[in-house]
């Protein structure tokens, strides 16, 4: 029977691995993620999940055992956050070229020196060059949800990359709402046992492997395996619905943008207090709408180029800061480069929130949207991207 | 929506008392939603618990500033701006106090004012203890005033968290806090 509870994100992920049926988990605690792995540690010790832990003594290594674990052939997860996934950095590279379809949580902490132990997206993307899929959750169901979803994305024989699922410290990782948890035959029915097509390091069972070429080559390879990717993420989406009842609309969620002329766009936790921004605003006649970014990587360019046909302006809401980049949060930059081709592109709006963990208040949201749609009025940007924060718009814990 | 922020310091239980409330909503048939705020110290720090209870999919992800009800879990917080901060006219406190609720004064007029020496109730149950274990009266204190969750409803998700005589007795101060807890209205 499908059991349904209050759990906080942490757990919720704990569950995802478990009824995933990882095999080998090597980790190394860090708030904001501590919860997750000691319920793994816990559940392991229960004897309720059967796998490997591995006590190692810091992420470089945890990332490295990940690596070990999965060129023998296991499923493999583990998990961290922030300065942790800065010094796991090194060995983070290696599983996109090395096509080894390893599973991360990046419960999302600032980084030091600015940041405290609360939430901004700069640890996960600052990894948006390596290879890794990222897909960003809002809440501790979408957690659960997408990491059964990215082993089935990431073992595609088509794919073969690592996938990071990405939430918030505090926001999604301890706040505890409620969640479905789906029944152990039906995740195994959706989520076969994991066998590596070519890839495997174990004596004897060593198959066709590709011959190894250039580092071009190599990168080439990766780069088209994040382009199928795209597809495969809708496709294991639809899956998920059929078999689970739930879906996310694949890599962008378009919400409440009937009539809209102007979108929000946004990453994470804050999304789901725009959305009752959102529709507040609908409701004393302003045209705006919500696009949510679920994956950042592979970004997705073309159904961004599509559906922007339909806005004349995306205020981009930047959890992160690129300082001394070309203008602006790497969302929108990112953004920029998806639509610069296009020939009736919509303006872009930029803003900063949330930095180093402060909250996203209903009041900066409200703001974001007033200005965006005044700017969409008068046609004209006054910054390449605004620091709300920095602005008083009442209390911001 | 109702939403009920929660001051404690760390050690106190704030986090797992609002959780305990939560899930004895959720039982009840209600959504819920537990958002806890705290620096990297743990004991003694200050903490600050959202809770948000709704007839419908709670999706707001951000901290209360408005609250409909605060619960204050130790006397020496009452004091401080950040727990009154913003508390509603017509709103609910529930402290853990010595002092009678009328004395009571947050700067603001509330409806319903409720005290409990949580303190000592968990001097009773749990003996002496560094830091005393006030969340679970505190618990039974909320349910009698607010009327948010039947107090028996609590007993299934305290049951969840502890086992063994440590959940008998947290149940009983539970009851303990509902009994007697004295409550003001305007």
């Amino acid at each position: 029977m499908v059991q349904i509870r209050m759990m906080e994100g942490n757990e919720a992920a704990a569950y995802g691995a478990m009824l995933s049926r990882v095999q080998v988990v090597p980790a190394y605690p860090i708030t904001p993620q501590t919860e997750l792995i000691s319920f793994i540690a816990q559940f392991i010790t229960e004897g309720k999940m059967k796998a490997e832990y591995i006590k190692v003594e810091g992420e470089h290594t945890a990332m490295a055992a990940a690596i070990g674990a999965s060129a023998a052939g296991a499923r493999v997860f583990t998990a961290s956050s922030s300065q942790g996934i800065v010094f796991m950095e090194e060995p983070l590279w290696m599983p996109p070229g090395m096509r080894l379809p390893i599973n991360m949580c990046i419960v999302n902490r600032s980084i030091a020196p600015t940041g405290g132990l609360r939430p901004d997206h700069n640890d996960s993307l600052l990894q948006r060059d390596t290879g890794w899929i990222q897909l960003y959750c809002e809440n501790s169901q979408e957690v659960m949800d997408t990491i059964i979803m990215g082993y089935k994305i990431a073992e595609n024989k088509n794919i073969y990359l690592p996938v990071a699922t990405c939430y918030d410290g505090y926001f999604v990782s301890a706040t505890a709402s409620r969640v479905e948890i789906p029944e152990q035959k039906d995740v195994d029915a959706f989520l076969p046992p994991y066998e590596h097509e070519w890839y495997s390091l174990i004596p004897g069972v060593n198959k066709e492997r590709p011959a190894r070429g250039s580092s071009a080559k190599n990168r080439y390879e990766v780069q088209q395996a994040n382009e199928r990717a795209k597809k495969v993420i809708e496709e294991v989406d639809e899956d998920f619905n059929e078999t689970f009842g739930r879906s996310y609309d694949g890599m962008i969620e378009e919400y409440n943008c009937d009539n809209a002329e102007a979108v929000l766009m946004t990453m994470g936790s804050m999304t789901g207090t725009v959305r009752d921004v959102i529709d507040d605003l609908k409701k004393s006649g302003k045209k705006i709408g919500l696009l949510k970014l679920r994956c950042f990587r592979p970004f997705p360019t073309e159904e961004l180029q599509k559906i922007s046909k339909k806005y004349h302006i995306i205020g981009v809401v930047d959890r992160n800061t690129s300082t001394g980049s070309a203008g602006g949060g790497i969302v929108s930059l990112e953004l920029a480069r998806a639509l610069y081709h296009l020939e009736d592109r919509p303006l872009i709006a930029n803003f900063h929130v949330g930095l180093g963990g402060t909250d996203v208040t209903p009041r900066q949201i409200e703001y974001m949207a007033e200005k965006t749609l005044g700017i969409l009025k008068t046609g004209k940007i006054p910054e390449p991207v605004d620091w709300v924060e920095l602005k008083d718009l009442g209390p911001v814990m | 929506m109702i939403e009920i922020r929660f001051h404690g310091m760390g050690g106190q239980g704030a986090v797992l008392g609002a959780l305990i409330l939560a899930e004895a909503a959720f039982s009840e048939g209600k959504y819920a939603q537990k958002i806890p705020v705290y620096g990297g110290m743990r004991r003694g720090g200050d903490v600050t618990v959202f809770l948000r209870l709704d007839n419908k999919p709670i999706r707001r992800t951000c901290g209360i500033y408005e609250p409909d009800c605060i619960i204050v879990m130790d006397p020496a917080l009452k004091k401080q701006n950040f727990v009154r901060a913003g508390l509603k006219k017509g709103g609910l406190a529930i402290l853990n106090d010595e002092a009678s609720p009328s004395e009571i004064n947050l700067g603001v007029e509330l409806s319903k004012i409720a005290c409990v020496d949580a303190t000592g109730l968990s001097m009773e149950i749990f003996g002496q203890r560094a830091i005393p274990i006030v969340n679970t009266p505190m618990l039974g204190a909320i349910a009698k005033a607010t009327g948010f969750v039947k107090v028996e409803s609590l007993y299934e998700p305290i049951n969840h968290q502890f086992s063994g005589r440590i959940c008998e007795l947290n149940i009983k101060a539970a009851k303990l806090g509902y009994e007697k807890a004295s409550v003001w209205e305007a």
